[in-house]
């Protein structure tokens, strides 16, 4: 009783009430969605009546269904005039709604009307407003209908079976084999899977189709052959790489195009930064190293000539920035590692050289088997043809051969005596050798081969294999095995050592099986008996939620010994979980869905003006900052008011220019404090959702308007109608967006969105496509045509100046921020999509939420305690 | 630097890649028994391929003018014109309902955007993979899905985007490339292992079924479904594996064309070759755009800024330079498929239905409205510039001219997508 009382309350007491769930699937609905922002205020002083009057409170009426009111009378009045046969705004239509609650649809929609009333945002400003009298029996009398709904809605249960997604798969491999998965990837032929409002793990979006099928059989038969390897005797190397090695000497044909040197083997200069172009590479070690494992790489280098006598402009480099030698370990069997970037490429190194001055630099990477190191010049100029033919008719017109712009010729020019290389004095990356030594002893892979006390498998008994396969089974499928589907693999077992299978193939096999069988790729695949079924489940919940990977040892431990039964032992795993590096999943990959993130890059800014973007490869930096500041959040408990606006970020050098915060200049993050009168601070100040939200040429205040709307506030609006062409953009006359939007919010089916939307996203109009800051409006030629104007008026007549205003006015509706953080944060736990019956948990975690002082590892702690997270199969 | 690698001119190898093309050498193509009618006559099967551009054509350039047989070329169409009675053009048609400008651009071959897809019984299947289900094992590759520079077009039944070729290389290989006997051997075993790996996870799952509750076995059903589905592909692999590949004189050019300007031609060449040898009958080709630099002379600018031309009379001349490229590219391909006779009586284009436009109308306004349009060969009444205006409100679906084309095909449907029925006045 006192639950239900105390969500009466909720649903009734609060003002900011989100979007209602939808029930069940239905694609029609899908799009449709309240528009509860802002909240109109001339119901204010009625609401507040309503709220604060505990006395007349509704949980006393909620137990009364019958309240006197006629509810298609009330409609008749107050919404078919707009919501009706001849008018259906915003794609609502109440005059055909019946009162049998049973029906989802039905439920459905009167919760909307319920939240429109609480809102105070229907009936709208311009109609007469229903009595007081009539709107508290109205409001009382759908909350005591919804009540009822939720309850019988309750036993219908969600479908809980979601096959893992990609990233999830990788990291299960990982933990399950104790794999390096820095380079190793089973999964880059899998499809994308597709994704629900963002995220990438809802269970009813995650199809299995006969071609994933095909992928997994490849992915297990991959991971099989790399994690189950005979312990052999390895050699370790070392070898030394000279210039000689790295470079010829031999004569070159038009280096200025080129430019890797080494004019005579006592060293090798690299003048470009070209990923296109050369890198530093031995080509006689193109057999690799020999076996996966961990390798000391050692480089001497330096930097030459950071100040050089030509126009930095023609250069296209920032003098102020050392010079940075990046060492990467490639695959030569997936591309020429001498020659331009390629799939299997992974940097493992950035190291800023000093100016004239050679130094041994020491790397320790993981390199798989075959993987060679390469180096190149990170910051170096780009590209380089461009940059040398600016460079060499202003400062070294001896070089010029008569073909000297022909960049493909056969042969060199007759004339052509100098090369440039002999004379250039632009900025070099100067590699004097590299060695490499490895692999290390030792690895963390987990023996599945050996039984302790038994011995290995070629040499046990069939108890041995048995147990072997059934430990393994405990592993792969998360949970205590079923007798009769470790029967199966083992005879599945025996049938392949009579086909002729050694003992180490036939185990090979049945885990190969394993790996394709349901009770793998199905996070969780449920048990007979109920309260083991329960402590498995949630384990495995917990885990895919903070890891995105299977449980852990100490994990399974607990769901086999304690049960995970009570929500102290629940929340001390999630804390302990938390603490372990394998939560960065959590955060990269909760900000990938809730914030968007996943779709940066999906429309890259244009190479030409935002070359930085490019050059300085900004785009995994944004992501970056947006994780730690996340993580900074979490494990200090902090309040989730800082995702709307902080007094900190996380820069590292790159983003600080960006930014234009002084002082940073490492590649490496560090916490920085902003000052009060910056307009960072919060996730709308940071690069990574000011990218996302532009198209990669120019910002749009509708995208990044609908984006808080959707994330911020969670209150997405409605598609725009069908008849409406989009706006097609004129610059001839450089008008501003601004006042293009204006007249289009002058057609009236688009005015009532876009005046919601379209303020919004006018405050974050002083962030350019990128996310840097700018006063004024550019064309194609870098002239400004207009200052940039961030104020507005939200629609419910609150006005702005700029961004740190407006996000003062979203920090007023906190409590609304806190329901949307709840949902998404629940979906991504849950792995499923929201329903009609969530609607009770969520408004009560958002309530214990707000009691707590909205701290964010709070959240986390009421998600897993939560009754929908212990709701399993 | 390498002394290994030899650079050579672009004009001198793309002159060279030609010759060699225009002379492929072809082993005779065993047919499969549906193509021989009782009488003995073999009859030539029909050829789809689908060019798919992410950024659409800017309509101002594209749409002719008028309609009818007698309507004048629009400037992007010129390089078709002495393709003329071959290629009909399309104005007016598009997706209903479907919006959303670059998110909507992979429903171009099926109508439907994928997240609508799970309600609906054939999901967003595209048009190449209705026809390729139709085509079945009867080629070594059902179908062939490339995407330059970005995805593919082609979407399975399932609501799955077929990841593309994105390399020459892989192209070539496929085509191409024997399989040595010890690798033929070894997937060979690898057929029948998976087989009997399938056998058994598949008795995991009955096992499961029992113990879930009634709403998750829609979800199992997807399992049970491509087991059966995976089941009868390792069949037909291992068909496959035992016949040799076709031979052919046309070398990859080395080195690789590393930009887009270099890549796409060599691109249609081989999809060319695709069709030509039978390894598939169906091939779809996405092109996005580059990174880095075009190759494109004249182009300084990004392909998808561009786009964003707010009709500035420089952008606009920088992207009709890219979009001439990309019908140019389109007409000689077209050209090729002409000049290649497969029968006595009919040339590859007469038995090739080439569909090459866009999901995306107006790209500067995101619009999927009025799509670009272009069908040639397959032996249908070409020539002419056919517009369907709206009837009482409503546009005629480009999923009726999908409907057109796949009952050309040989199969016996009336309906696709968000079709009404096949395209009046066209056959």
């Amino acid at each position: 009783m006192y639950w239900y009382s105390k969500f009466n309350v909720m649903l009734v007491g609060r003002l900011e009430l989100g979007r209602p769930y939808l029930p069940g699937r239905c694609p029609l609905r899908k799009q449709r969605s309240c528009q509860s922002f802002p909240v109109s205020s001339h119901w204010l002083s009625a609401l507040c009546f309503l709220c604060f009057s505990p006395v007349l409170g509704f949980f006393t009426y909620a137990q009364n269904v019958d309240t006197g009111i006629a509810p298609k009378e009330f409609l008749k009045q107050h919404c078919i005039q707009c919501h009706g046969e001849e008018k259906q705004k915003g794609d609502r239509r109440f005059d055909s709604l019946g009162t049998d609650f049973n029906r989802d649809d039905t439920a459905y929609d009167w919760q909307e009307i319920l939240d429109m009333l609480n809102l105070g945002e229907m009936p709208p400003e311009e109609e007469a407003p229903p009595s007081l009298k009539d709107l508290r029996a109205m409001v009382s009398w759908i909350t005591g209908e919804l009540e009822l709904a939720y309850e019988r809605h309750a036993s219908n249960k969600a479908p809980l079976l979601r096959r893992l997604n990609r990233y999830e798969y990788r990291y299960t491999i990982r933990d399950l084999f104790g794999l390096n998965i820095e380079s190793f990837d089973p999964t880059d032929s899998f499809p994308a899977d597709e994704k629900f409002e963002g995220f990438a793990n809802v269970g009813e979006e995650l199809i299995l189709s006969d071609y994933l099928l095909e992928q997994y059989l490849e992915a297990a038969s991959q991971t099989i052959e790399k994690a189950i390897v005979a312990k052999q005797d390895m050699t370790p190397i070392h070898e030394v790489f000279t210039p000689d090695d790295l470079c010829d000497r031999t004569y070159h044909f038009r280096p200025q195009i080129w430019f890797e040197v080494n004019v005579d083997g006592s060293y090798v200069d690299v003048g470009h930064g070209d990923r296109k172009s050369e890198r530093v590479y031995a080509d006689r070690f193109e057999k690799g190293v020999p076996a996966d494992g961990y390798y000391t790489i050692r480089i001497k280098s330096e930097g030459i000539n950071r100040e050089h006598p030509y126009d930095s402009k023609l250069l296209g480099i920032d003098r102020s920035e050392p010079i940075k030698m990046e060492v990467l370990v490639t695959d030569p069997k997936v591309g020429y590692p001498g020659r331009r970037y390629n799939a299997s490429d992974r940097t493992v190194a950035r190291i800023p050289l000093l100016d004239h001055e050679a130094k041994i630099y020491e790397v320790r990477v993981w390199m798989d088997e075959g993987f060679v190191p390469v180096i190149r010049y990170a910051n170096g100029p780009r590209p380089f043809k461009g940059v040398l033919s600016r460079i060499a008719p202003v400062y070294h017109r001896e070089v010029l051969p008569s073909n000297w712009r022909d960049g493909v010729a056969t042969r060199p020019a007759e004339n052509q005596e100098i090369y440039l290389s002999e004379v250039y004095e632009g900025p070099r990356m100067r590699i004097h050798w590299m060695e490499i030594q490895g692999p290390e002893a030792g690895n963390e892979m987990v023996d599945w081969l050996q039984v302790p006390g038994e011995g290995s498998v070629e040499n046990i008994s069939e108890s041995g294999i048995e147990r072997i396969i059934e430990d393994f089974a405990f592993k792969a499928f998360r949970r205590p095995s079923i007798p009769s589907e470790i029967d199966r693999y083992v005879d599945f077992y025996q049938k392949r050592r009579e086909l002729g299978d050694d003992a180490v193939n036939a185990v090979k096999t049945v885990f190969k099986a394993m790996l394709s069988s349901p009770n793998f790729l199905y996070v969780e695949t449920p048990l007979d008996e109920p309260d083991e079924n329960k402590a498995f489940a949630i384990a495995s919940r917990l885990s895919y939620f903070l890891w995105s990977s299977m449980p852990d040892e100490v994990l399974l431990n607990a769901a086999s010994h304690d049960r995970l039964g009570d929500s102290k032992s629940i929340v001390a795993q999630a804390l302990r979980m938390l603490q372990d590096p394998k939560a960065r999943a959590f955060s990269n990959h909760f900000t990938d869905s809730w914030l968007r993130l996943n779709e940066l890059g999906s429309m890259p800014p244009d190479s030409k003006k935002f070359s930085q973007y490019h050059d300085r490869e900004l785009e995994p930096l944004m992501k970056e900052e947006t994780r730690l500041f996340f993580e900074d959040i979490l494990h200090n408990n902090r309040s989730i008011e800082n995702f709307i606006h902080s007094d900190f970020t996380y820069v590292n050098g790159y983003l600080a220019d960006l930014y234009g915060i002084e002082g940073v200049s490492s590649d490496s993050f560090s916490r920085v404090r902003l000052p009060a009168n910056s307009p960072r601070g919060g996730v709308l100040g940071q690069a990574s959702i000011l990218t996302v939200t532009s198209n990669g040429v120019e910002t749009s205040p509708v995208m990044r308007g609908i984006w808080v709307l959707e994330n911020i506030l969670g209150t997405p609006p409605a598609p725009p109608p069908p008849d409406v062409e989009p706006l097609e953009p004129d610059i001839r006359g450089a008008t501003t967006i601004r006042e293009q939007l204006a007249k289009h919010r002058k057609v009236e089916t688009c005015a009532d969105c876009h005046r919601k939307i379209d303020p919004i996203g006018f405050a974050l109009e002083s962030f350019d496509p990128i996310g840097s800051y700018r006063f004024q409006y550019k064309d194609d030629g870098g002239r400004s045509y207009s200052n940039v104007d961030t104020s507005g008026t939200l629609a419910t007549g609150e006005s702005f100046a700029d961004v740190s205003e407006l996000k003062g006015l979203l920090l007023d509706r906190k409590n609304q921020f806190a329901r949307c953080l709840v949902e998404k944060m629940l979906i991504y736990a849950l792995g499923r999509e929201l329903h009609f019956s969530d609607r009770p948990i969520v408004d009560g975690i958002a309530s214990e939420l707000a009691d707590r002082n909205y701290g964010l590892k709070d959240l986390v702690e009421l998600i897993v305690t939560s009754e929908a997270f212990s709701d399993v199969l | 630097m390498k002394s290994n690698t030899r650079y050579i001119d672009r004009r001198t190898f793309l002159r060279a890649a030609g010759a060699a093309i225009a002379l492929p050498f072809l082993e005779s193509i065993s047919l499969p028994h549906h193509l021989r009618a009782a009488d003995g006559v073999v009859r030539e099967p029909m050829r789809m391929l689908c060019v798919g551009l992410n950024y659409g054509l800017y309509p101002g350039d594209f749409f002719p003018k008028e309609s009818g047989s007698k309507y004048q070329l629009s400037k992007l169409l010129q390089p078709l014109a002495g393709l003329k009675d071959d290629f009909t053009v399309f104005s007016q048609l598009d997706h209903p309902g479907v919006k959303g400008g670059h998110e909507a651009v992979h429903t171009f071959l099926s109508g439907v955007l994928s997240k609508h897809g799970k309600g609906r019984p054939e999901g967003n299947i595209t048009l190449d993979q209705k026809a390729a289900e139709f085509v079945g094992s009867d080629t070594r590759y059902p179908s062939l899905a490339i995407g330059i520079g970005g995805g593919s077009l082609s979407w399975t039944r399932n609501n799955v985007e077929i990841p593309p070729i994105t390399r020459l290389e892989t192209m070539f290989d496929a085509l191409f490339l024997e399989t040595p006997e010890s690798k033929r051997k070894r997937l060979s075993d690898s057929n029948k292992l998976n087989a009997s790996i399938l056998d058994i996870v598949g008795e995991d799952a009955v096992a499961l079924k029992k113990r879930i509750s009634r709403n998750d076995v829609e979800k199992l059903d997807e399992y049970f479904t491509s087991i059966r589905e995976v089941e009868k592909r390792l069949t037909q692999s291992e068909a496959w594996l035992r016949r040799p590949k076709p031979k052919t004189d046309y070398q990859l050019p080395r080195p690789l064309p590393d930009d887009f300007y270099g890549e796409v031609p060599v691109f249609y060449e081989l999809m060319k070759l695709a069709l030509q040898t039978d390894s598939t009958r169906i091939v779809t080709c996405g092109i996005d755009g580059w990174s880095g630099e075009s190759g494109l002379p004249g182009v300084t600018q990004g392909y998808h800024f561009l786009t964003h031309h707010g009709h500035d009379e420089s952008r606009l001349a920088q992207l009709s330079i890219i979009e001439t490229f990309h019908t140019t590219a389109f007409a000689s391909f077209l050209e090729g498929l002409k000049r290649t006779q497969i029968s006595n009586d009919a040339s590859l284009l007469d038995k090739t239905m080439v569909l090459f436009g866009s999901g995306m109308g107006n790209a500067s306004s995101h619009s999927n409205r009025d799509l670009p349009l272009i069908l040639a060969g397959g032996g249908f009444n070409h020539g002419e510039h056919k517009k369907y205006p709206k009837t009482s409100g409503r546009q005629t679906p480009a999923c009726n001219l999908y409907v057109s084309m796949l009952q050309r095909f040989g199969l016996d449907v009336e309906q696709f997508g968000t079709s009404t029925g096949s395209l009046d006045g066209f056959s």
